[in-house]
């Protein structure tokens, strides 16, 4: 019934031809990650041209003189403002730190936090024509988790996000081999979404194995082998495959599925879901998806069946600006009657190349016949910078 | 194409986990030492107090069970109780709770440069034994 409600939501969005980087730009008509990215599936490093994209459309240019063209700016979108001399190396620098500030504005129960989110040093090797072949390096910084759950280290750590060797055998099909994203539903970047921590890929849930892309005029998906994150204990890697498909819809916009399966010594996992990412123009767009995931627990032989939904809208008033609402359903046990909801609205901003401004107010609920937990308002500001 | 080797060397030494979705699948879903409880409705007192014996193991396995390994058998509220580290409703004369840096005067546990245990922690094991039925 829910889900029923959630597509007539999505279909009325379409009809009533509301107009929709990060998976939001295809609001850009940039309907495929593996533009502007690296890696096919998106996240980690950009890539030459996507570098130039988040110079001259996603950035504001009132910091820069009126007399510079588009395609001055694009020219120091390189690391270190300059264009590089060669064709093979390239270096990134990613920085994210963030203000986290609980019940912001309650006299009794405001608390606020300052992390570092990420603090990533990327380097990648590439040769060949529209870099045929490329090996990605990504280094960074990880942040304890909030939570603390017993057994879990609650120390900060660095670590390798990404490491991966990645090989173009023609236009359409490319291979990539390495400790790379699970390839897995719409890899937002707000790593906290349910619609992430649910299937379990998050911004930390990176896995060996090897991942084919495939893209033509209609269709772009990948299969992903993994076998968990080598580095993590033998017994707690999730090993499995996973697929994502997309179709390109009235050339513009996209519908999607995604299919995982994986498992360790504890349980398995299966987890599937559909999801849309509608291009609204002018960089205006709405994401979609909602999901699935079942746990199969070994030692109580019982199953525990989990569902998420997720619905973000983007409007840009003016260049460099984008104006957001996000609405995220969570059900953790499908067998109880309690759910979350977590909505609010968010700003983001940049005003230059290099720099992303964004502010989010978060608000979360829990419903259910017997819950009298108050809701809870977080209210997020980050400060995003890149070389 | 050296250089290339550098990197991808560098790349293998690198990486090194410390927590992802999976780091507490062990102690989440591991066989627990604990017997199961035979209801599973919030409601229902017995169950309440099996999710407090069983937040309390995990939170003495995870902080202490590195120096008191001979706890480990102390599955059940009686037992705890018969090993004289547990006074059933009264945490004040708990060896286990008045050895610890959280109490008031402070004790010496855990011991060793370790710092007290998380303030969160500490009141979940106040709490267990103080409405062990
Ligand atoms: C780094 C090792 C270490 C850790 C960790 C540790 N202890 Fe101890 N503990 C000891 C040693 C050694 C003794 C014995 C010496 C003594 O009694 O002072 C001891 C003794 C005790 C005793 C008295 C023993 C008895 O049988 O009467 C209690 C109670 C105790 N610890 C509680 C704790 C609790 C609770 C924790 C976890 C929060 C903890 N300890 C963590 C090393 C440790």
């Amino acid at each position: 019934m829910k889900i029923t409600l959630f597509f007539l939501v999505i279909l009325f969005s379409i009809s009533s031809k509301l107009s929709l980087a990060y998976p939001n730009y295809i609001g850009h008509g940039y309907t495929s990650c593996l533009n502007c990215h690296y890696n096919p599936f998106g996240n980690g490093p950009l890539n030459d041209y996507g570098r130039a994209v988040s110079a001259t459309l996603i950035s504001a240019r009132w910091a820069y003189p009126k007399t510079w063209t588009e395609e001055d700016l694009a020219e120091k979108s390189g690391t270190l403002f300059r264009k590089p001399k060669q064709d093979w190396f390239r270096t990134q620098f990613n920085y994210r730190r963030f203000r986290l500030t609980r019940n912001p504005g309650s006299a009794k129960n405001e608390t606020e936090l300052w992390l570092t989110m990420q603090a990533d040093a990327r380097a990648i090797i590439k040769f060949g024509e529209n870099d045929k072949f490329t090996s990605v390096v990504n280094y960074g910084y990880a942040p304890a988790p909030l939570s603390q759950v017993s057994g879990v280290s609650n120390k900060d750590s660095w670590r390798s996000r990404e490491h991966y060797i990645g090989y173009k055998i023609n236009p359409k099909v490319g291979v990539y081999a390495g400790l790379m994203d699970k390839v897995y539903g719409v890899r937002l970047v707000e790593h906290i979404a349910f619609s992430r921590s649910l299937p379990q890929v998050t911004m930390n849930d990176q896995a060996h194995g090897i991942a084919v892309h495939y893209l033509n005029d209609k269709w772009e998906g990948g299969i992903n082998g993994f076998l968990g994150n080598l580095s993590q204990e033998e017994n707690l890697r999730m090993k499995g495959g996973s697929t994502m498909v997309e179709r390109t819809i009235g050339d513009i916009h996209r519908i999607g599925a995604s299919y995982m399966s994986s498992r360790n010594k504890f349980y398995s996992l299966q987890s599937y879901s559909m999801h849309t990412r509608l291009n609204l123009k002018d960089g205006a767009s709405i994401i979609a998806e909602i999901g699935e995931v079942q746990k199969d627990i070994e030692s109580t032989q019982s199953t525990i069946k989990s569902r998420y939904g997720l619905l973000q809208t983007y409007l840009r008033p003016a260049r460099g600006f984008y104006v957001l609402n996000n609405i995220e359903y969570a059900k953790a046990d499908t067998s109880d009657e309690n759910y979350i909801v977590r909505w609010g609205p968010a700003i983001q901003i940049f005003p230059a190349q290099r720099i992303e401004l964004r502010g989010d107010i978060y608000n979360t609920r829990v419903f259910g016949p017997e819950t009298s937990v108050p809701d809870n308002w977080t209210l997020l500001l980050q400060t995003h910078l890149w070389l | 194409m050296n250089k290339v080797f550098l990197i991808i060397a560098f790349t293998l030494l690198s990486s090194c986990q410390n927590f992802n979705s999976n780091s507490a699948d062990e102690s989440r879903f591991s066989e627990s030492p604990i017997p199961a409880s035979g209801s599973n409705d919030p409601n229902d007192p017995a169950y309440q107090s099996y999710v407090k014996l069983v937040k309390s193991y995990n939170i003495i396995k995870t902080r202490c069970f590195q120096c008191h390994s001979q706890w480990q058998n102390l599955n059940s509220n009686q037992k705890w109780i018969d090993s004289g580290l547990v006074f059933k409703n009264n945490p004040e004369s708990s060896s286990l709770i008045n050895r610890l840096k959280n109490f008031d005067p402070p004790g010496d546990m855990p011991s060793g440069a370790n710092s007290a245990i998380p303030n969160d922690d500490y009141l979940t094991l106040v709490d267990w034994i103080e409405s062990m039925p």
